[in-house]
């Protein structure tokens, strides 16, 4: 059988390697709908922001922790910067991955905590889904992220323990990069505009 | 088929005409100015985010396709 010129024998197609792994491609569609799904919540707060009429905040209604939340939006921002760490460690075969994975995972969860005792403390000040349109939105936005970082940690997690077992590679440990990144990326935004 | 062409004409009409008189969004109709804006606003921004995410993939995949193995 002729062959063509890189050798390759003729009606033979080339194997093509895909651009992306299957698992990241599926997760960056996935946090585009994430993406979307966000700013449109985003977008409904900051219309009904202005739309209030007594101003932002509505009188009579508890102020929001803004100091103490900006620690932890730090402690989650430090989560983001530890897992990229854990990355280039993994990637360049060092012991640290395991160390580094652990303080992301640590850190992710005191965010979780922190944020729970604040919730705690607000619904003590009278501040509900239902005491008026500032709780609805708090509750709905910060909320919905606590459910995103609790899925993000158990999806740390579960790389852990496929780190410690000695079976974890690129193309399990990308897609759960991606989804933390995504979670640790869209609360700065959320802070700035439910917060400040 | 020529049934079809005017029912869908008609229907389109009665949808453009219908949302002019229903108000169905209410910033449009608000007289805040503030809220007038920040309506705008989010229009634009949500237009742009998708296509934004969407130029930025189809960048990017230009970019790797081309690279040599």
């Amino acid at each position: 059988m002729p062959d063509d010129t890189l050798g390759r024998p003729f009606g033979v197609p080339a194997r093509r390697e895909p651009v992306l792994p299957n698992g990241v491609l599926g997760m960056l569609i996935f946090v585009a709908t994430e993406v979307m799904f966000f700013s449109g919540l985003i977008s409904a707060f900051v219309i009904g922001k202005s739309n209030a009429l007594g101003g932002w905040p509505p009188p009579g209604q508890p102020r929001l922790p803004v100091e103490e939340t900006a620690f932890n939006t730090a402690a989650l921002l430090a989560s983001g910067v530890a897992l990229y760490f854990a990355n280039r460690a993994f990637k360049n075969g060092t012991p640290n991955t395991k160390r580094l994975l652990l303080l992301s995972i640590a850190l992710g969860g005191f965010f979780v905590l922190f944020q729970g005792a604040e919730w705690v403390a607000l619904i003590g000040e009278g501040l509900t889904l239902t005491s008026g349109q500032l709780g609805g939105f708090f509750y709905l936005l910060v909320g919905t992220h606590a459910l995103h970082v609790v899925v993000g940690f158990i999806i740390l997690l579960y790389t852990y323990r496929r780190l410690s077992r000695g079976d974890l590679d690129g193309f399990a440990f990308w897609p759960a990069q991606i989804f933390w990144y995504f979670v640790v990326g869209v609360w700065p935004i959320l802070y700035w505009q439910v917060y400040l | 088929m020529r049934l079809l062409r005017v029912g869908v004409t008609v229907a389109m009409l009665a949808v453009v005409w219908g949302a002019e008189l229903a108000y169905a969004c209410p910033a449009c109709a608000s007289p805040l100015e503030e809220n007038r804006q920040a309506f705008v606003d989010t229009t634009v921004f949500l237009t742009l985010v998708p296509l934004a995410m969407m130029g930025g993939f189809v960048w990017w995949l230009r970019r790797q396709t081309r690279q040599p193995h």
